[in-house]
């Protein structure tokens, strides 16, 4: 058996991106306090860890684990595992490169796999963990009640959520381009940010937690300085179609995945994803823990969320997607998809109202203009004057709104929207917002102007509109200067004056420099500013790591004996020195250090009974007390 | 699979209008769904907890309500729905209140639902013996009460213990110039067949004619309790003529008249006038042994009847309104206090009738000038309203519009008394005020009534206070009229169409860029969820 000496040699042998990619999948108990190789061996060997790895390794992995004991290679492994066991070459070969990959084994430099001494201490403390039990037990055989549902019926019923989850994803997504969701320092949401969320996106409060992370691993939101905001992606994901943004979500779900699960899926894809795959997962982790039920009741929330299950049974597209990808089981959605519509209702109500899935792009140009009040298989949008300033601004003219909403209407204009759209336009562009620069010729700025320190203005080619605005009470905070006939100046920026224009119901404009109009700026909630959010701590325990040593085994082998020797002197006991002599023998020592420092070991030979101070140079090894 | 029906998973439902199958889908779907918004094209319903009960109390079941919903679907109705109806259904009658000779009991049909409620703190104080697993003893006066506290816990109790008989008195419909129509016969039937509960019919259905059903089908005495005084005299006038009744024996009670005679009504403020912190006209509810309770404009119900009526369980209660939906919902409250719904109604036959028509609205915009511009702009927010509602120059429109429906019966709503006296003055048309004494007003009434006044200036305060008599034509100058579902419906009261005819028209004046825009907004949304036509002129184009 190896001992922790070798794994901190190993260790210290790593590239740091493998020994972070590794550590991932560690639980390490306070990584904070890990300073070199040899704490990390320590960590990793800690009992409360090794008992956490031993939970994730399957049955295989871990009567592999017991063959380890004597130290050999792979392919010698697998005659120790019980033949009635049946595992093939491949898997064995498997488990141990899993091992090694989880720090339980060590492979050593002439190719043999040799388990740890911690690590067989506590597999052996578990009576369901000896070679024995491991392979006599046999897998279980879960009685399943038959139900008569067909699986087009099974299907059928999944359709929603298929399209439900696309729906409610891009809700969020819209919600979170609104004001981002703030992540809390320990990580996850708040209840009332999660709460929000949902009151924003119209989706369940239980569904937040699971959509973002599905957003996360889609790579749909990315972490800003005030928390999950959409990435870059994010806006042709919205404007894809729905199977295919179903199957970009279901392949990242699907590669975030715990190993684990993937490894019970692998075996248990037609049964039902319930109970039965409960059951088998605990006979598969025979060491397995807390983790099977919390790990198996999210990974069933997501896929009931995917619609990848109903009432716990895989559909058509699950299986699919296990057995044969993510574009197999994309065709089979894109069947079940409900086909996406083209007309609309228009009320007299101003709202709208899509009887069906309204086809993506027609969706997006009728969110410029409208609000969403509700989306499901139906979505209701309710039109409103900010929403054709906002189109308006945005290039939209009257025209071009009214062929559109005709084009997607089965009941033509209601006489109050056409009104509106009518009004709106007229109204459109009598208040134009830009930013003052100071010096600038175009700004065209007075003396007295220039003196008042204006940063933004606001213009009109009516005076009279003009005269109603500087008499306007509600806006007397920001301090208004008439400069002018046309033209009101502002010591607040552009976008501060038009907000408080709009908020008045004021129509206006957002301007350049060179007066063209600018899109309308997107009001974002203003966060208060948020706890960075923590480093990764293994990243960092990776990084001092690689700063804190040389690279040769000899570096490696000196601070070991060095920190050995300080353990001893800090416990006061006896180990055993192994000491180079000068003609190049070695000779055994039992000693009880007392000091460590200068280049030299002091202590108490217990033999002879006598004070020594060695070079810490002679000794070749230290290994702790006879028994 | 395309029927009229959207089923969303929020458990909301879309009915397409145009849909051929529409009508019937409607017919059906409201026996368990709530009608939230009905603009022209798509209605929308709302599946709710209470709305499954009273449909599984009428006797409908989870099947029949889920075959509803799959027979009528455009797409699959989603699984969590399903489940959801299957469940909340399940709940109803686990529990069941029934009585022993004296003895109110509380009987389990499934004894872990009632040893989990027994449980509860609030059930365990009402309970006064355990007889076995499945059956508690009830306190005598615990019946509404328990059925209260069993519906916040989610386990609505079916209440089977049976009623006072009450006095007999007797009572019969005077058919000799008319009869109940058949939907108005069927909810007096499924009234009594089901013991208590409401009967749901649009404004001008004839809910009191049920009322006077119900009592002649029950030959007892009768308290009938309703929102005013002008009610109560409307409901007597309207007994007098349409059942055997006389005047002998109907009694009002109200804060002028203090009769107590085998058919009393009451009005619901003076069962709540307290004095000294105690109520003090309890004594009626036990006045004469009452077998019949009738309950006008149920969602109207103030929150201390509710408690007298938690009392009340013993006597035989018809709840009578137009919607179930209550402003401070307490909707669960009518379901354990007055009753499940026993009827709604068929909205189609009603509609052929003619009783439904809504009014059609228009919302008339009017530019202020410019110096009436700026003194807005230059007035703090609390005065703003009152400029923009009060502008002078609505009244050049008022007369445009008057001249334009000259001839017809016309009131002038304004809220504030200035604008009021100026309208009338301009108008030459008597002014019906909060100030007005009674006598006045129903002369002026009377007068509007006979033709002989075409145009009446009312206050908002008058428009609340009493009822005003039908009008073709309303023009509102100020104040927000309509921003309620009851108030949509007094607007349709208020409107009929003409006998020509032609639709009756509600003219809202707006000033253009204020806030009575935001007002008219709201007004905007709300009256065409609730089916009325909605057009916005300018002042201009009307002038033209």
């Amino acid at each position: 058996m190896a001992s922790s000496l070798d794994l901190a040699g190993s260790l210290r042998g790593l590239d740091p991106s493998i020994l972070e990619a590794r550590l991932g999948e560690r639980h390490l108990a306070r990584p904070t306090t890990v300073h070199d190789a040899f704490d990390l061996a320590d960590a990793l060997l800690e009992p409360s860890s090794v008992r956490e790895a031993l939970t994730r390794l399957d049955r295989t992995a871990l009567l592999v684990l017991q063959a380890s004991r004597t130290p050999r290679p792979p392919s010698d492994l697998l005659s120790d595992v019980d033949p009635q066991f049946e595992v093939s070459v491949d898997q064995v070969d498997a488990a141990a490169s899993r091992l090694a990959s989880l720090f339980l084994v060590v492979v050593q430099p002439d190719g043999r796999v040799a388990s740890l001494d911690p690590v067989s201490i506590v597999l052996d403390e578990n009576p369901d963990l000896t070679v024995e039990a491991l392979a006599g037990t046999r897998p279980p055989v879960v009685l399943e009640s038959v139900d008569d549902l067909d699986p087009a019926t099974l299907d059928a019923r999944s359709a929603e959520r298929l399209y439900a989850i696309v729906i409610e994803l891009a809700e969020v997504l819209r919600a979170v381009a609104v004001a981002p969701a703030r992540e809390l320092a320990k990580g996850g949401l708040a209840l009332p940010e999660t709460r929000r969320l949902s009151e924003a996106a119209r989706v369940d409060v239980a569904d937040v937690a699971p959509l973002i992370g599905a957003a996360r691993s889609a790579g749909l939101v990315e972490l800003g300085p005030d928390g999950w905001i959409p990435t870059a992606e994010a806006e042709g994901w919205l404007q894809s179609e729905w199977s295919s943004r179903w199957a970009s979500l279901v392949g990242a779900w699907l590669g975030s995945l715990p190993r684990e699960i993937l490894l019970v899926l692998d075996q248990r894809v037609d049964t039902s994803w319930g109970a039965p795959l409960r059951t088998f997962s605990e006979w598969l982790f025979p060491a397995g823990g807390q983790w099977i039920p919390e790990r198996l009741d999210a990974f069933a929330r997501s896929a009931e969320l995917f619609g990848l299950t109903s009432g716990g049974r895989p559909t058509s597209v699950a299986v699919a997607l296990l057995r044969e990808g993510v574009s197999a089981a994309r065709s089979l959605v894109g069947a079940l998809m409900p086909q996406p519509i083209d007309q609309v209702y228009l009320q007299h109500d101003l709202t709208v109202v899509a009887p069906g899935p309204l086809a993506p792009s027609l969706d997006g140009r009728l969110r410029t203009i409208a609000e969403v009040e509700s989306a499901g298989l139906a979505a209701t949008y309710r039109i409103s004057e900010a929403g054709i300033q906002q189109a308006l601004s945005s290039g939209e003219t009257e025209a071009s709104l009214r062929e559109f909403l005709e084009s997607i209407s089965s009941t033509g204009i209601p006489q109050p929207l056409g009104y509106l759209l009518t009004e709106t336009a007229a109204r459109h562009g009598r208040f134009r917002v830009a930013s003052v620069v100071p010096g600038s010729d175009s700004a065209g700025l007075s003396e007295a102007a220039r003196t008042f320190g204006a940063v933004s203005q606001v213009r009109s080619d009516d005076p009279s509109l003009v005269d109603a605005l500087e008499a306007d009470q509600a806006l007397a905070p920001l301090g208004l200067r008439r400069d002018g006939d046309h033209r009101l100046l502002c010591r607040y920026d552009a976008e501060t004056l038009y907000w408080a224009l709009t908020d008045e119901r004021y129509p206006v404009v957002l301007e350049d420099a060179a007066a063209a109009p600018l899109r309308s700026p997107i009001r974002r909630k203003v966060r208060r500013s948020t706890v960075a959010p923590p480093g990764n701590p293994i990243h960092d325990l990776v990084a001092r790591l690689s700063s804190s040593a040389g690279d040769s085994a000899e570096d490696t082998e000196r601070a070991w004996i060095i920190r050995q020797l300080d353990a001893a002197v800090k416990a006061r006991i006896t180990v055993q020195l192994t000491v180079a002599q000068s003609d190049g023998s070695t000779s055994t020592l039992s000693m009880e250090p007392t000091g460590v420092g200068g280049g030299r070991v002091r202590g108490r030979d217990r033999k002879s009974d006598i004070e020594r101070t060695l070079p810490l140079s002679s000794i070749v090894a230290v290994a702790g007390p006879e028994a | 699979m395309n029927g009229p029906l959207i089923v969303q998973s929020d458990r909301t439902v879309l009915l397409e209008v145009a849909h051929p199958d529409a009508e019937d889908a409607r017919h059906d779907l409201s026996v368990f769904a709530e009608l939230e918004r009905a603009p022209e094209h798509v209605h929308t319903y709302r599946i709710t907890r209470l709305g499954l009960w009273n449909a599984r109390a009428a006797g409908h079941t989870a099947e029949d309500m889920l075959g509803t919903l799959e027979k009528y679907s455009k797409f699959p109705v989603p699984q969590s729905v399903t489940v959801d109806i299957g469940e909340t259904v399940a709940r109803y009658g686990r529990i069941v209140v029934e009585r022993d000779g004296t003895q109110l009991l509380l009987r389990g049909t499934d004894t872990a639902v009632l040893r989990e409620v027994a449980r509860n703190k609030k059930i365990a104080e009402l309970l006064v013996g355990k007889r076995s697993d499945d059956v508690y003893e009830l306190a005598e006066w615990a019946r509404g009460e328990v059925k209260q506290q069993l519906i916040k816990l989610g386990w609505p109790a079916e209440d089977n213990a049976g009623y006072t008989p009450g006095t007999p008195h007797e009572i019969a419909l005077d058919t000799s110039e008319w009869a109940l129509r058949g939907y108005q016969q069927e909810a007096v039937d499924n009234f009594f067949s089901g013991g208590s509960g409401v009967v749901v019919l649009p404004c001008g259905a004839g809910k009191t004619l049920v009322g006077a059903g119900a009592m002649a089908q029950a030959k007892t005495t009768t308290l009938i309790l309703v929102t005013n005084t002008v009610s109560a005299r409307q409901w007597r006038d309207e007994l007098l003529k349409r059942t055997t009744l006389t005047e002998d024996e109907i009694g009002e009670y109200s804060g002028s008249v203090k009769e107590v005679k085998p058919v009393t009504i009451a009005t619901y403020q003076i069962l709540t006038a307290r004095r000294a912190g105690k109520y003090t006209h309890l004594s009626l509810l036990d006045a004469l042994d009452w077998g019949l309770v009738v309950y006008d404009e149920v969602h109207l119900l103030p929150a201390p009847v509710f408690k007298l009526t938690a009392e009340l369980q013993a006597r035989r209660r018809l709840g009578l309104t137009a919607t179930l939906v209550r402003e401070d919902g307490r909707e669960a409250d009518v379901f354990s206090l007055i009753g499940p719904k026993r009827f709604d109604a068929p909205w189609k036959e009603i509609e052929a009738q003619g009783f439904i028509s809504p009014a059609s609205c228009y919302e008339v915009r009017v530019d202020l000038p410019q110096d009436a511009r700026l003194e807005y702009a230059a007035s703090a927010d609390d005065e703003r309203y009152r400029l923009a509602a009060t502008a002078p120059i609505k009244l050049d429109v008022v007369h445009q519009l008057v001249a334009k429906h000259d001839g017809e019966q016309i009131l002038v709503i304004g809220q504030y008394l200035d604008q009021i006296d100026e309208l009338a003055k301009s108008l030459g048309a008597p002014k019906l005020t909060g100030a007005t004494p009674v006598e006045e007003r129903q002369r002026l009434f009377q007068a509007f009534r006979d033709g002989e006044v075409k145009v009446l200036v009312v206050s908002k305060v008058a428009n609340f206070s009493v009822d005003l008599p039908e009008a073709t034509v309303a023009i509102q100058v100020s104040g927000s009229y309509g921003s309620r579902q009851e108030e949509a419906q007094r607007l349709g009261r208020l409107l009929r169409p003409k006998k020509s005819g032609l639709p009756a028209s509600f003219y809202t004046l707006v000033s253009r860029d204020t806030v009575d825009q935001d007002f008219a907004q709201n007004r905007q949304r709300f009256l065409a969820e609730q089916g009325y036509s909605y057009t916005i002129l300018d002042s201009i184009a009307l002038a033209a």
